[in-house]
């Protein structure tokens, strides 16, 4: 078996260091950035077969916006991406993300959560607002909660590994 | 002034009803026009027929009026729609008049078409001006009808049978009575539509209170909701690294030996150290927050400082740097020790931390302004960007270029400004990059006799 080239772009320094020795158990090579940049530099040049992308790192929405970035990019668009972070989101369904950004038109509406919207196959939608206060929407391969159970780490990795 | 803007969205809705209204009149004229004509009653029809494109003209008129407005200012606006809703009225009590006049003078019974004017008038404006409106009706029923009792005007009789002109007394009495009914409608309708207004007025400035609370209410909550997702966020951040650095040794196959990542270990009891530190300060501003009680004694601020000064140096010694105390001169403050040190100790340790090595610390005592103690903290450190100096105090707050959250907790400083405030002081920072930054905390000084 081939093996696969995993890119890991987090702020948190230890995380990405024990992440790294995680996966070389299982075989996988892996790469690390520590910031939006590097992370969508590293990309380019080794196209890995998954990034694993934390959210709040130079900016509260780094994360989201290496994602936005990535979907409009030809070279890296097909590259699954798990998100891992420990933002807090509300878990909810398309219907209440219409509701919520009709309610977010009206100014004195200030509430900003980070909206996630999970489907069945694993994969997970995001609303968010940036902070010119436009909303964002796109799509991840998985989405997990920090902190995550090894067990299901490696579960959601393989699972978006076989799919491609 | 909010108010106003409230106020010209209701006499614009007068204005657009009281048009409304008049072609409802219209209507009325052409239904009697038609009744007239299908009974083959005695009436000068073109007279009719131009009262009734005079009305219609007035209408169109009065709709286009509200137009020539262009100013914003709602006070402008306001008293620019007053003045046209009272042309309105007046022009249709002419206009009415020459109705009258054409049609019987105060024979014709709908000399009772003036009383919706009186009404409408007191409706829509204030007593003073429904008054002068209510004389104007009068003066003007008056002038028709002993201008057509002389004969100085002429009399159109609509009923021959009736003449009221014979006599006059009757039209005196008819007059008198008019003129009481007139005033003592615009009193009643005044009244009640005062009560009215007042109570929306009352009602208005009550929703106003209650939108503007519960829009600051909304604020607070955000900024409830911000700080906690900011404090869960720190502590996933430090339980996911302990997590996974341990998973590493944990999961490892125990047939190999390099599995036993000791670098891991020290960096899993690090992380643990700092989730300690983090809660700790979490708490303790919680509890500030919640907490009233401080204890209350008075102390040397000096001897804050010398219990200072031997427990950072051995740490400003490992980097080299030279830690400089000038307290000598003896001040008191009041307040709580501990608070106190923690707060100057925490200044003083990120300034070591914060400077390179080989780098130097002063600490410097004085009185300022003959009110307070200045306890002046400054270094040679990499400095604080500008823009950034203002939300130093602020919770979770790490400076751009050291935000790892391995760096420490983000809350050192607003405790800082927590404390200092709490003892009615205030900590103060500049900063210039390169060339390293001061802190000043200020402190009431105590005379100690």
């Amino acid at each position: 078996m081939e093996k696969k080239n995993i890119l890991l772009v987090d702020d948190d320094k230890d995380l990405v260091e024990a992440m790294a020795a995680l996966l070389a158990t299982r075989n996988f090579t892996t790469f690390s950035a520590h910031n939006r940049k590097d992370g969508l530099k590293l990309a380019k040049e080794k196209k890995p077969n998954l990034i694993i992308l934390d959210v709040q790192m130079e900016t509260p929405f780094s994360g989201f916006e290496f994602q936005v970035e990535r979907s409009a990019d030809a070279e890296l668009k097909n590259i699954p991406v798990l998100m891992n972070t420990g933002i807090e989101v509300m878990s909810t369904n398309d219907s209440v993300v219409e509701m919520i950004r009709e309610m977010r038109k009206n100014p004195d509406f200030k509430d900003r959560t980070v909206l996630l919207v999970r489907s069945y196959d694993g994969t997970a939608a995001v609303d968010y607002l940036t902070e010119t206060g436009a909303h964002q929407f796109f799509y991840v391969d998985g989405f997990l909660s920090k902190p995550v159970e090894p067990d299901q780490f490696f579960e959601e990795i393989d699972r978006i590994l076989n799919k491609k | 002034m909010n108010f106003t803007k409230f106020e010209v969205e209701r006499i614009k809705e007068q204005y657009a009803w009281l048009i409304k209204l008049r072609w409802f009149a219209v209507l009325g004229v052409v239904g009697i026009f038609l009744i007239i004509y299908f009974f083959s009653l005695q009436f000068p029809y073109l007279l009719l027929q131009l009262f009734l494109g005079g009305l219609i003209l007035h209408n169109l008129t009065s709709s286009w009026l509200i137009k020539l407005n262009k100013s914003d200012d709602p006070v402008v606006k306001y008293f620019f729609l007053k003045r046209i809703t009272l042309y309105q009225i007046l022009t249709d009590l002419v206009l009415l008049t020459i109705l009258l006049h054409f049609s019987g003078g105060i024979e014709n019974p709908f000399m009772l078409f003036y009383l919706f004017h009186a009404a409408l008038t007191s409706i829509l404006f204030s007593y003073r001006t429904s008054i002068v409106v209510g004389t104007c009706i009068i003066a003007m029923l008056s002038l028709l009808a002993f201008g057509e009792y002389s004969g100085l005007i002429a009399h159109y009789r609509i009923n021959p049978n009736m003449n009221y002109y014979n006599d006059f007394l009757s039209v005196v009495t008819l007059l008198g009575i008019f003129s009481i009914a007139v005033y003592i409608l615009i009193y009643l309708a005044g009244t009640i539509t005062n009560k009215l207004r007042n109570q929306e007025r009352a009602f208005y400035l009550i929703n106003e209170e209650l939108t503007h609370a519960n829009a600051e209410l909304a604020e607070k909550d955000v900024i409830k909701n911000e700080y906690v997702s900011r404090v869960t966020h720190d502590i996933k951040g430090h339980l996911a690294s302990i997590q996974t650095l341990l998973a590493v040794i944990v999961l490892q196959d125990p047939a190999k030996t390099d599995g036993l990542r000791p670098d891991f270990v020290k960096k899993a009891y690090n992380r643990i150290l700092l989730l300690n530190e983090f809660v700790k300060d979490l708490l303790k501003l919680t509890q500030m927050r919640l907490l009233n009680n401080q204890r209350d004694q008075i102390f040397s601020i000096n001897t804050v400082l010398d219990k200072i000064y031997q427990q950072l140096l051995p740490y400003a010694q490992s980097k080299e740097i030279a830690l400089i105390f000038k307290t000598q001169i003896p001040y008191s403050v009041r307040g709580e020790f501990t608070s106190i040190e923690e707060a100057i100790a925490n200044i003083v340790s990120n300034a070591i931390k914060y400077t390179p090595v080989k780098g130097q610390v002063t600490v410097n005592l004085n009185m300022s302004q003959g009110t307070h103690v200045s306890i002046e903290v400054s270094d040679t450190g990499y400095g604080i960007p500008e823009e950034e100096l203002p939300k130093i105090f602020e919770e979770f707050y790490r400076a751009t270029n050291t935000q790892n959250l391995a760096d420490g907790t983000g809350l050192g400083l607003s405790l800082v400004k927590q404390i200092i405030e709490r003892h009615h002081g205030k900590v103060t920072v500049e900063s210039k990059i390169g060339e390293g930054t001061k802190f000043t905390v200020l402190l009431p000084l105590i005379n100690p006799e």
